[in-house]
Formats: structure tokens, C-alpha cells, sequence
């Protein structure tokens, strides 16, 4: 009886999807263009088959990460050194080249160039104890996550939060603990509340380093943090506070920094260089309260408090979200909604996200298409489209520099900015098409692709849409799919054993993936 | 469109990315001889992003306040070695490759130059000063692309970037190219795409993608020529640097005489809220690049500088008084930099109070008496001809008589 429901079940299950299973397909593969790196091969198809419901089970699985196994990467992972050391053994381990051959009691003659010595070191131990390297294993990890996580939606966030509260990595010794940062700051944060992230980055030694707070002095001020906290990462630039609430801040902030920076760097309340006259911030009063140790420590916590959950700090995030999540200009009623659920859940991500991603708007078919990849995403969704694994990432790591979005070195605290007039520009257009064609003809030594099976009984036709859909295209237009079709019949896609040639499908694929609907998702 | 000829055009063009293999040396020899009678002025334009600190730049090592108000970062007069400009301003002793440029009258300083706009956040003023709207946030497009629309004989090649995406200033509807390095139009070869004749020229072509139909039109034209032109070695001693690179490449495009009018292209690192240093330090090395690449690209030009103009700036100073770190904070006026061959240089243009509280602007910051768009008014019109700015700088009519004195050489 039992076997009877559920295949009758199954029975009606595949009649009610038969229906609308186009819409469905257009709907999974909006889904996941924004809220994953792109669909992996195949990955369509399995959503697709388990129906409607597949689309928010996903979403919830995905805002609930703890509970999805992500084992297989976490292996990868943990072959990457850095990975699971505390900044003050990465301060040990990575170093430069003379210090590197100090270490090692290399004899270096004084008249040595700085080249010689690295090849000295490097002949002796590898290059892998270099700083570069370092800054290469951050990459890595990233676009390993960014193409292999099974946890895409919080990958996709933190690149959008590691933008928000951005840190570069070419800023003194800020690369020795911007793993740590991107982890503890921004990764464990993502689905908690804005206060606590907010916080957590304030605590860090990477922007307490970044935008200099940790020399801001009683009397000696630094304005760098206080400025942009409220102008980057809370309020936003049209807030509504003046230059004296820019210094006051900075006041409140004084003795906020870092103690053992090139050892051992931790987070350091050094009370005695805190300003503890009285302040009025925001129309708030600051007085400290000098038998109270606490209490100066406490002003700064109290305003990051306030700026945190600001109703000017909700409408900013929420500007952003939307813009990043539906369209560059957006949706006024879900922006005004979100700040809504912004202050009434106190920062609540988990549950703004939700509210985003569930609304009409997401699912409104005008914004299908409407925003541009960023270089990552570009890339990332490109390795994802032909079931690609990262080995290394010395490729890449130029590719994003060409396209403009070298990872961890944006110099200015706006992060890389999610605006389609950055990217699109025929310099980077060139950057773009190049790289579909060479991992396409697997001229990249660190990403392992496999090619989609095509179906040789369909008609060249049905297999170019078949895998324009399987990379998160969707239909592919006319005019495209006749270029195309055109371009391949000009092969011959068989060797004389009937086996399918590799450059008949690399062709196929890289020429989609160059197509200017693969650049937008 | 003929197919066919499409088809071909688009091989060269590959051939020129390093994608395809039909390179067709016909073709590019064909245009290799700049015609030396010909020659268009060319402005490039260098933003110096992040606020450059003007004071160390163009020091007036000549008042008691510089020197009370920045103890520990004020350059330190050198009688003997002193790169003097005036018995008042010295140039920071890192620029000395600028020095002898400045005794043959080829470099001019413009002081409290600037913004009217009030903001000290770097990314509303670069935008503002990108967009020529200072205030206005809703202008997307730059006042440099603006100004491309009114040029005589412009072509797809007269506005290029030399960074690795289209800042705002050159962004709008004329076309415009933004590359980081030439030497990226030659990146190596993927045997796949050997065979690939592909239709990626039509396929942008016939985009229904407004945004894409336009970049990748413009990506396909102009690809070719600027493989040839980066054959052009230079003798010319450039330091190794983004910035050097991108003033190298930007001297190959002007030797090879493709119509480039406007160059643009920045440098940052700027931002000195700390330990910026005096005759030596952080900020002298940063002027140090910057003077060494300049005198470089001069070296590289010889003759031609006469037909081009450099104006480097920043979005805005820094506080006149330093910092408890030894360095400074965001300010408001600051000085820019102009280099040519055909100018009357070796002057300094626009006022300058003296270093009093009651001249500062807030009581911080050097206060703007000129406003930017005054002297790019007088760049566009002395050297590109520009006549009509109501489009350039809508709701401000620059007085361009100002700058007679400076671009016209006497």
C-alpha cells in the first residue's frame, strides 16, 4: 500500500512540475546566479527534478550552512598551510627573503642583491615561506571555496561583507592576519546580526591597522577609522553627521588598537591614551567616568552600539543588499521593507537575507539578467559551469588582476564596488573573452575541468541551448545560438574512431561562455 | 554587413589578442609610420587618488607656520641642495628629476586649487571631481567624456585609460578604451582557440545587451593597432612601477599617433594619515615614483612634449596641521601639477594666502580659490580647442581668459 502512495505520489509530482518546469528552470537558474557562484554542471537538472518546493528548501539550506556537509573542501583546505595557523606563527613562518635567510644561517654577503638572496633561500627551501605566497594561499582558498563549497550562499556573502569592511592585504603587516579576519570577522558573522559584525571588525587587528585607529591618541587624533566607519560601513556618506562628529568619534574611539603587532597581534584597550574629557557625538553625550576602568572602553562600544543599528545604518545595508542582490537601482518598496526588518530584528542578517530572497521582486523576471559579473564571479561561475576543481591558482590570480579585481588588494576602504560601470569597459571585455577561451582549452594548469556530455542525437542546435542552460544562461538568444552553430559546423566534431574531439566541445563552450549573456547573471 | 569581411577583420583582431594565429604582417605594418606633420595635442590627465599632501609637495618653507604646525613632517630647508621655486615655495627634495623640467619652464603649480565641495570622504570628491558636478551625485558620467563629444576629429582611439577599469571621469557615451598595460594584448595563446574563427565580434554586434553591444564593438575595433604600437620600444629609463608602466604605455600610444587626445590614468598610495615623513620617508617615496616616471616620460617624448599637456591633481589636500601619528588628515585645497612642452612655465598660478588660522579653510585645511573646473576649462580649450562648456561643467561658466598667461607660451 505504502509503495502505492508514494509512487502514485511520485506520479503526480512529476505531472504538477511537467507543467510549468520551463518557469521552474528559469526560476532555480536566477537563483542560483545570485545566490551561488553559478550553477555546477548538472546542478540544474537535480533541482529542477525535485520540483517547485526545491526552491526555497534550497535558500533554507542554505541560510542555515552549519548543517550542510562540506567535507570534501574542508580536506582540500587543510593543505593549505596558512590555513590553520594564528598570525603569530604565520608571522614566523612567512617572511622575507633576508630574514628568511638569517633564519637558516644562509651566509649572505653584504654586496648580495635582494634577488640573489631570494634565490639563495629559495634553492635552499622553496619559495612557499615568501610573503607572495601567502597572499597566494588567501586566493586560493578563496576561489576553492568560491567553486567547490558546498555552502555557496555564504561564500557569495562574504565576499560581498569582506567588500563591506574591507582590509588590504598590501597594507603593512595586515596579511598575516587577513585569513583570520575573513574567517572570525566576516565568515562566522554572516548569518549572526550587523552588531556583531560591525563590532567584531572594529576589535580586529586588520582594521585597526587598515584605517589606522591604533595610533589615533588622547590629543593626537587619527580621523581614518571614525570617518569611514560611519561614512563606508554604518551610516553612509549622506548620513547626516558633520566633520565635528567625525573628530568626536575619533575621541571616543582613542586607545582602541593593537598590542604586539608584529609578534603576537591582539586587540589593545590602552586606557591611557584615551581622550577622557567630555564628547557630544551625534547629539549624544560622552562623559567618562574616571574611578570606572571600564568606562572608557565602554564609550566606544556604546557608539559602534549606536551607529550599528541606526535607522541610517539599516536604510545603507539595505541599499546595498538590494542592490547587490536584486538590481543596482533598487526596488524602493523591499529596500523601505528591509530596513524595516533591518531595525525591528536589531541587524538580524539571517532574517534580512530571508526577507530579500523570498520577496516578488527577487523572483520578478525584469531583474533576470540584470547584473553584471564581478571578476570572481566570472570566473569562479565559469570553473563551476565545466565541473572544475582549483589545484592552484597561479593563473587566476593574473586573470582576476587583468579583469581589475585582484583579491585582498583593494587599496581604498569601498572594497571592489559592485557597479556594472566598473567592469564593463573593452580593456577588460578582451581580459574576459581570453580567459573563456583559455580554460576552455584547458590552458590553465590549476583548474581541472570536465566537459559537459553532449548528446550526440540531439541536433547541434538543442546541444548548444542544453549547454547554454547547464552554465546558468538560460535560453540562449537566436542570433547567438546561429553564430554559434555556424562557427561549429565549420568542424568536424568526430576523429574517424567516432569519438568526439575535446576542441569540438572546448569550442562549443568557450564560445559561451564569452558570449555577453554568460557576463551577466 | 558583409559576413566575410567581418569574418576577417575579426582574425586580425585575435591575431592582435594573441588569440588567433593568421597574423597578417601586411596589416600591421601597413599603418606603422606615425605622420610626424600631424601630430594632435594630447592632454593626460593623472589623478593622484587618496589626497596627495600638497603642502609637502610644493612647500612654503618660507612661513614660521609651516614649521610650527608640522614639527615632525615639514621639509627641512637645504640652502645648497634646495630645489627652490621661489624665496617661498621649495619643491620636496624627492622631485628632483622634476627640477630641471621646472628651470626650462615646463612645469607649472597651481595653488589652492581645488573642489568647492566640502566633503573630505575620498570617494565622494573623486567622484564629484570625476563627474565635473561637484555636490551632484546623480551624474554618471565624467566630464572628460563630455568633453570628447565637442573634439575635431575624434576617433575610437582619442580617450584611453591606462588602469585596469574605466574610471568615472572618462565613462559616458563616447567611446573609450581601458586597458592596465598594453603588454596584456599579447597574452599567450590557447591552441583551442587557434582554430577558432569565432563569431565573438558578430556576436557582440548584434547584442541585444545595450551595455555589451557597445564595449564589445569597441574592444573588437581598436584591438589591432594597439598590438602594433606596442612594438614601439622605448629608450627611456622607466622605473618599474604601475604608475612608471602606465605613463610608458601611454607615451607609445601618443608616439604612434593614433588619435589619442586624452590620456588618463592615476596613482594612489596617498593617503598619509601616518608617519608620513619629511625629506625622507613614506610620502618622499611615493614623490620620488612619481617625479622619476614624469622626467622619464618627458625623456621618452623629447620633441613631442610640445604638443602635450600633463595635469596631475588629487581630490583634495590635507589638514595643514600634522597628526598624533605624523601624518595628516583629510583637508580641503591642494596644488596642481602642470607639465608641458609648449607652456609658460617655471611660474606658479592662482593665490596663495600665507599659513594663518584666519586664511585656513575651518581653521585646518588650505581654502580653494580656484575651482578645478576653471583650470580643466583652460586645459580643454588652450589645448584641445574646446570652446563650449555648458555640456562639460553644466551650471558653470569657467572664465578660460584666466589661464591665457599659462598655456599660451610667450
Amino acid at each position: 500500500m505504502k509503495k502505492i502512495i508514494s509512487s502514485l505520489l511520485f506520479i503526480f509530482s512529476l505531472q504538477s512540475f511537467a507543467i510549468d518546469k520551463p518557469a521552474l528552470k528559469i526560476q532555480l537558474t536566477h537563483m542560483l546566479n545570485r545566490l551561488s557562484f553559478g550553477p555546477r554542471a548538472n546542478e540544474l537538472e537535480l533541482l529542477v527534478n525535485l520540483g517547485a518546493k526545491s526552491k526555497l528548501h534550497w535558500i533554507e539550506e542554505q541560510l542555515n550552512p552549519e548543517k550542510i556537509d562540506d567535507s570534501s573542501l574542508e580536506e582540500k583546505l587543510r593543505h593549505i598551510k596558512s590555513l590553520d595557523m594564528e598570525p603569530r606563527d604565520i608571522i614566523n613562518f612567512y617572511k622575507k627573503p633576508e630574514e628568511l635567510a638569517k633564519d637558516l644561517g644562509l651566509k649572505v654577503d653584504q654586496t648580495d642583491t635582494n634577488r640573489e638572496i631570494r634565490k639563495e633561500v629559495k634553492e635552499a627551501i622553496g619559495n612557499d615561506r615568501f610573503p607572495e605566497a601567502l597572499i597566494t594561499e588567501l586566493t586560493t582558498q578563496k576561489l576553492m571555496r568560491a567553486v567547490e563549497s558546498k555552502k555557496q550562499l555564504q561564500e557569495v556573502l562574504v565576499d560581498f561583507w569582506f567588500n563591506h569592511f574591507n582590509v588590504d592585504v598590501g597594507k603593512n603587516e595586515i596579511k598575516f592576519f587577513a585569513y583570520h579576519y575573513e574567517n572570525d570577522v566576516i565568515r562566522k558573522n554572516i548569518f549572526k546580526t550587523f552588531p556583531e559584525m560591525l563590532l567584531a571588525s572594529a576589535h580586529h587587528p586588520a582594521m585597526l591597522v587598515y584605517l589606522d585607529n591604533r595610533l589615533s591618541r588622547n590629543k593626537a587624533l587619527n580621523e581614518n577609522y571614525a570617518r569611514e566607519v560611519m561614512e563606508l560601513h554604518t551610516l553612509g556618506a549622506d548620513g547626516g553627521y558633520t566633520q565635528k562628529d567625525v573628530q568626536e568619534l575619533a575621541r571616543i574611539l582613542t586607545g582602541w588598537g593593537v598590542k604586539d603587532l608584529k609578534e603576537n597581534p591582539l586587540f589593545y584597550f590602552n586606557e591611557k591614551a584615551h581622550d577622557k574629557s567630555d564628547k557630544l557625538w551625534l547629539s549624544m553625550q560622552f562623559t567618562t567616568n574616571k574611578s570606572n576602568p571600564n568606562s572608557s572602553l565602554l564609550e566606544g562600544e556604546t557608539a559602534l552600539m549606536t551607529l550599528a543599528l541606526h535607522p541610517k545604518t539599516a536604510e545603507h545595508i539595505c541599499h546595498k543588499l538590494v542592490s547587490y542582490f536584486i538590481d543596482e537601482t533598487p526596488p524602493q518598496l523591499l529596500a523601505t521593507k528591509c530596513k524595516e526588518t533591518f531595525l525591528k530584528s536589531k541587524g538580524n542578517l539571517k532574517e534580512i537575507y530571508r526577507l530579500i530572497f523570498t520577496s516578488k521582486e527577487f523572483w520578478d523576471p525584469k531583474y533576470d539578467k540584470s547584473k553584471i559579473k564581478m571578476p570572481l564571479a566570472l570566473i569562479a561561475s565559469s570553473v563551476r559551469a565545466l565541473n572544475g576543481e582549483i589545484l592552484n591558482t597561479t593563473d587566476l590570480q593574473k586573470s582576476l588582476k587583468m579583469m581589475g579585481e585582484e583579491l585582498y588588494r583593494a587599496q581604498p576602504p569601498t572594497g571592489f564596488k559592485d557597479e556594472a560601470s566598473i567592469w564593463v569597459s573593452p580593456g577588460s571585455m578582451i581580459s574576459r573573452l581570453q580567459f573563456a577561451l583559455d580554460l576552455s582549452a584547458h590552458k590553465f594548469s590549476g583548474v581541472l575541468i570536465s566537459w559537459p556530455t553532449i548528446d550526440r542525437k540531439k541536433t547541434l542546435e538543442k546541444q548548444i541551448q542544453s549547454m547554454s542552460q547547464s552554465f546558468g544562461i538560460g535560453q540562449l538568444n537566436a542570433a547567438n545560438l546561429k553564430i554559434i552553430k555556424h562557427e561549429l559546423e565549420l568542424e568536424t566534431p568526430f576523429f574517424a574512431n567516432n569519438e568526439i574531439k575535446l576542441t569540438y566541445i572546448g569550442k562549443m563552450s568557450g564560445m559561451i561562455l564569452g558570449s555577453p549573456e554568460f557576463q551577466r547573471k | 554587413m558583409d559576413q566575410n569581411h567581418s569574418r576577417r577583420d575579426f582574425f586580425k583582431q585575435l591575431s592582435v589578442l594573441g588569440i588567433g594565429t593568421m597574423l597578417r604582417p601586411q596589416l600591421i605594418f601597413a599603418q606603422s609610420q606615425p605622420q610626424l606633420s600631424q601630430r594632435k595635442p594630447v592632454v593626460v590627465f593623472i589623478f593622484l587618488r587618496g589626497a596627495q599632501d600638497s603642502l609637502s609637495m610644493l612647500s612654503p618653507v618660507g612661513e614660521e607656520n609651516y614649521y610650527k604646525w608640522r614639527p615632525n613632517i615639514s621639509i627641512k630647508q637645504d640652502k645648497v641642495n634646495a630645489l627652490q621655486i621661489d624665496n617661498h615655495f621649495q619643491l620636496h627634495p624627492a622631485m628632483k628629476s622634476l627640477y630641471p623640467l621646472w628651470n626650462n619652464k615646463e612645469v607649472a603649480f597651481i595653488t589652492q586649487f581645488g573642489s568647492p565641495d566640502l566633503t573630505r570622504s575620498h570617494f565622494d570628491a573623486q567622484e564629484y571631481f570625476e563627474s565635473g558636478t561637484p555636490g551632484l551625485k546623480s551624474t554618471s558620467d565624467g566630464f572628460l567624456n563630455r568633453a570628447i563629444a565637442l573634439l575635431p576629429n575624434k576617433n575610437k582611439l582619442s580617450a584611453m585609460a591606462i588602469q585596469p577599469t574605466l574610471p568615472q571621469i572618462l565613462r559616458g557615451k563616447e567611446p573609450t578604451l581601458a586597458f592596465n598595460n598594453l603588454k596584456d594584448f599579447q597574452t599567450p595563446k590557447s591552441e583551442l582557440s587557434k582554430s577558432l574563427g569565432m563569431g565573438f565580434e558578430e556576436m557582440y554586434q548584434q547584442a541585444t545587451d545595450k551595455v555589451f553591444r557597445g564595449v564589445g564593438a569597441e574592444a573588437f575595433e581598436n584591438i589591432e593597432l594597439l598590438k602594433l604600437k606596442s612594438k614601439n620600444l622605448t629608450k627611456a629609463n622607466y622605473s618599474k612601477s604601475n604608475f612608471a608602466n602606465g605613463l610608458k604605455d601611454i607615451a607609445q600610444l601618443i608616439k604612434a599617433d593614433l588619435g589619442l587626445s586624452i590620456a588618463v590614468t592615476e596613482m594612489g598610495g596617498w593617503d598619509t594619515h601616518v608617519n608620513q615623513g619629511s625629506n625622507e620617508g613614506t610620502l618622499a617615496k611615493r614623490f620620488t615614483e612619481f617625479s622619476e616616471a614624469l622626467a622619464a616620460f618627458r625623456e621618452d617624448l623629447a620633441a613631442q612634449m610640445d604638443n602635450v599637456l600633463i595635469i596631475a591633481c588629487t581630490e583634495f589636500g590635507r589638514t595643514v596641521r600634522e597628526n598624533g601619528n605624523k601624518g595628516t588628515d583629510h583637508g580641503h585645497g591642494s596644488t596642481a601639477l602642470i607639465v608641458g612642452g609648449g607652456i609658460n612655465g617655471k611660474n606658479l598660478y592662482g593665490q596663495w594666502k600665507e599659513l594663518k588660522s584666519e586664511n585656513l579653510h575651518e581653521d585646518r585645511d588650505i581654502s580653494v580659490t580656484t575651482d578645478y573646473r576653471s583650470l580643466m576649462a583652460g586645459v580643454l580649450h588652450f589645448h584641445l580647442g574646446c570652446n563650449d562648456f555648458k555640456d562639460i561643467f553644466p551650471s558653470y561658466s569657467p572664465d578660460i581668459n584666466l589661464w591665457r598667461s599659462l598655456f599660451l607660451k610667450t
